[in-house]
């Protein structure tokens, strides 16, 4: 299936890389009727046709559109299955004479599928692995809207002639079959099954069972993912902050009301909001828990709302729920505190993340590194990392880390007998050291190549320091690191 | 409408029935009171807030500035409490930081809320603290700078590092320092009431960390000689 949405003679080809090269993987007729092929290299192509027009492939919006065509192909069946990435699976078993026969009904699909500006290759059969063959590899009629349809009981006599890859098995055992010089599915049809199946296994006669209509396997339905939105028009458009709160609330009891039947809650939901003049904006607000109450979620949105720009007034309202999860309920008890707490904390979390942004709202864990300030990570406490054991450290560790405060030592010393610190003299009394951490020269990050000696260092004036010293140099440059408790 | 005589103002009721809750420090030093904003100042106040956030429930909220010069360090503070318990909010205006606050102190979800203050609070900011604190009911500390105006706040300590002796024992490197002294001065207490008349001595009491037990213990200035409990009859 090709999406072009311009003339099919037009020069037009979809390109991606494979096998070291660009490739085309894609091309209108007008492309092949110039000599061009599919797997043919890109500057091949070029050097047969300058003017050639290219688009790299997008396997995202691929499947996007595979998606939508799904979504639609429930209009003639309710048993419908992708099958890999550009194909869709349709059990008519009972659906044909709702449309007036299997003829009908394929010419009614094609039809709207050339309007949408498909070239679509179709094939009605007996069984799944028939169907499969004959629309990918039959030789399709050539007369418009006339579909390729296999009449009941003749699927050998069709699939016969047609070349070994209808067989859909996988590539090794068709490059097994191509170096034996089996060409179609009539020359392996005609070995004795014995020995195919002692050659290349049983898959290779379960594969030729189901194209010869000889095995039916039944189309198990791809599941849509569920969507959930919501949308609202204005008659008017509209500017007041009350008006677009009241009409948000009225999409989120719609919104939450489908979630709250399926038991599942929003843990990140878009606003998309469309001015008079077309353009969207869109907002986006997260929960720390999954949540299908409208009020806790209307709260989020309600400093974003402030702030929004209705220039001309808003047409139109659409509220899309990007992640959601199963939503537990839990037994409310007056006399756990635990749970209330959890539940303001979550609620906390969402307010902080959602206006400071969730990267912004952390939980220390530690990490594997020696480095003091490089042995934490800080996970977002919206993504719930489970808490985990931290290590048991030798020697006191300082309370506060700095960034390195370069000193200039007034009284020489290792370390320094006087200093100067935010403004301050410090006369060091008593210190202890050096420890020495050598550098992580097995990481990239050249701030951790460098080996320092640590010291604590008490001083006359009561506070307690941590410093440190570069030693990987010539010179000796002086740090404070951090404070000791 | 007349009242019945001996019946006590409400407000005196209210505080019979419903006492301030407080973390208790060390014996004769009066105690943390939740609900209520305290003050921090000093260069020890870190270690201060992470003791009495150690000696609450449920998780700590973490309020600091993301371009301050030094941040919490969370091994080092693993001394004084479990990390796991640590939330941080990194916030780049103080504006953000007043918000942050404000809104950590109300929810009630946090067992203590630290929040670390470019500035002194105003007498409004500070307001707007105990208002959410009241609301929020936990331990409640606002590390800040050190300053003399009037605030809403219920307590305002000075922590200081006091010059720890070495200990006796000189143990490998890396070995425990042993007891850490830092000076605590009770600068203001609105609570003196209900929990100690004193502000304490003259110059702040002085008190010894032991990391190793962790306990804290009274130390007297010049040194040496334990003050341990009053001596009464």
């Amino acid at each position: 299936m090709r999406r072009k949405g311009l003339d099919p003679a037009a020069l037009f080809a979809v390109v991606a890389e494979e096998k070291n090269a660009l490739r085309l993987i894609s091309l209108t007729q007008g492309a092949q009727a110039a000599g061009l092929y599919q797997g043919m290299a890109l500057t091949d192509a070029r050097g047969a046709l300058p003017d050639l027009m290219t688009v790299v492939h997008a396997p995202l919006r691929m499947e996007e559109g595979l998606r939508a065509l799904h979504r639609w192909a429930y209009n003639f069946s309710p048993w419908v299955s992708v099958e890999g990435q550009d194909g869709l699976l349709l059990d008519i078993t009972g659906c044909a004479h709702l449309f007036g026969g299997e003829i009908s009904l394929t010419q009614q699909i094609q039809k709207a599928l050339e309007d949408f500006g498909f070239h679509p290759r179709l094939g009605v059969a007996d069984t799944k692995g028939t169907a499969h063959a004959v629309a990918r590899y039959g030789e399709q009629p050539k007369a418009p809207h006339a579909p390729f349809i296999v009449p009941p009981g003749k699927a050998r006599q069709v699939l016969l002639p047609l070349p070994i890859n209808a067989l859909g098995t996988n590539e090794r055992d068709l490059q097994g079959l191509r170096r034996l010089g089996l060409k179609t599915l009539g020359d392996v049809a005609a070995l004795p099954r014995a020995d195919l199946a002692r050659r290349f296994g049983g898959d290779l006669c379960l594969h030729l069972d189901e194209a010869l209509g000889a095995r039916s396997t039944p189309v198990s339905p791809t599941v849509p993912p569920r969507i959930y939105a919501a949308r609202i028009s204005f008659p008017d458009p509209i500017g007041r902050t009350e008006d677009v709160m009241a009409a948000l609330k009225l999409l989120l009891d719609r919104l939450c009301g489908d979630l709250t039947k399926q038991g599942r809650g929003i843990r990140t939901v878009d606003l998309i909001i469309t001015g008079a003049d077309g353009k969207d904006q869109t907002r986006q607000v997260s929960m720390a828990r999954p949540c299908h109450a409208p009020q806790p979620i209307l709260t989020q949105f309600s400093p974003l709302i402030d702030k929004l720009e209705a220039g001309f007034g808003i047409d139109r309202l659409r509220l899309v729920v990007r992640v959601h999860e199963p939503h537990q309920a839990q037994q409310l008890s007056t006399t756990d505190k635990g749970g209330l707490q959890t539940d303001r904390l979550a609620d906390l979390i969402g307010r902080l993340g959602n206006r400071l942004g969730f990267d912004r709202v952390t939980v220390p864990r530690p990490q594997q590194s020696h480095l003091p300030g490089f042995d934490l990570s800080h996970p977002e406490a919206i993504s719930g990392p489970p808490p985990c054991p931290w290590p048991s450290r030798t020697g006191p560790d300082p309370i506060r880390l700095s960034r390195a405060y370069r000193i200039d030592p007034l009284k020489e010393g290792s370390p320094p007998q006087a200093f100067r610190w935010r403004g301050r003299r410090m006369d060091v009394t008593h210190a202890q050291g050096p420890k020495r951490l050598s550098g992580e020269w097995w990481v990239q990050d050249p701030m951790r190549h460098a080996t320092h000696d640590y010291w604590q260092v008490q001083t006359a004036q009561g506070e307690r320091l941590w410093l440190a010293c570069d030693v990987s140099g010539p010179t000796r440059h002086w740090f404070v690191k951090g404070q000791m408790p | 409408m007349m009242r019945a005589p001996g019946a006590s103002s409400p407000l005196a009721a209210r505080a019979l029935v419903d006492p301030v809750r407080t973390i208790p420090l060390v014996a004769p030093l009066p105690g943390i009171p939740l609900g209520k904003v305290v003050e921090v100042c000093g260069s020890a106040g870190t270690a201060f807030a992470a003791l009495v956030a150690g000696r609450t429930h449920g998780p700590v909220l973490w309020i600091l500035p993301h371009r301050a010069l030094d941040h919490p360090y969370a091994h080092g503070l693993s001394r004084f409490l479990d990390p796991n318990r640590l939330y941080f909010v990194w916030t780049s205006c103080p504006q953000e930081t007043l918000w942050a606050t404000e809104e950590a102190l109300r929810s009630g979800g946090a067992g203590a809320v630290i929040a670390e203050l470019p500035t002194a609070p105003t007498l409004t900011q500070s307001r707007r603290f105990q208002l959410a604190a009241t609301q929020g009911a936990g331990a409640s500390l606002l590390l800040c700078p050190d300053h003399h105006h009037a605030t809403a706040a219920a307590m305002r300590w000075q922590c200081d590092p006091v010059l720890t002796p070495p200990s006796p024992i000189k143990g490998p490197i890396g070995d425990d320092w042993g007891s850490t002294f830092w000076g605590w001065t009770l600068k203001k207490n609105k609570m003196g009431t209900m929990t100690s008349p004193t502000m304490g001595p003259q110059g702040g009491w002085q008190v010894g960390w032991d990391a190793k037990t962790r306990t804290l213990n009274l130390v007297s200035p010049a040194g040496g000689r334990s003050m341990g409990a009053p001596q009464g009859a």
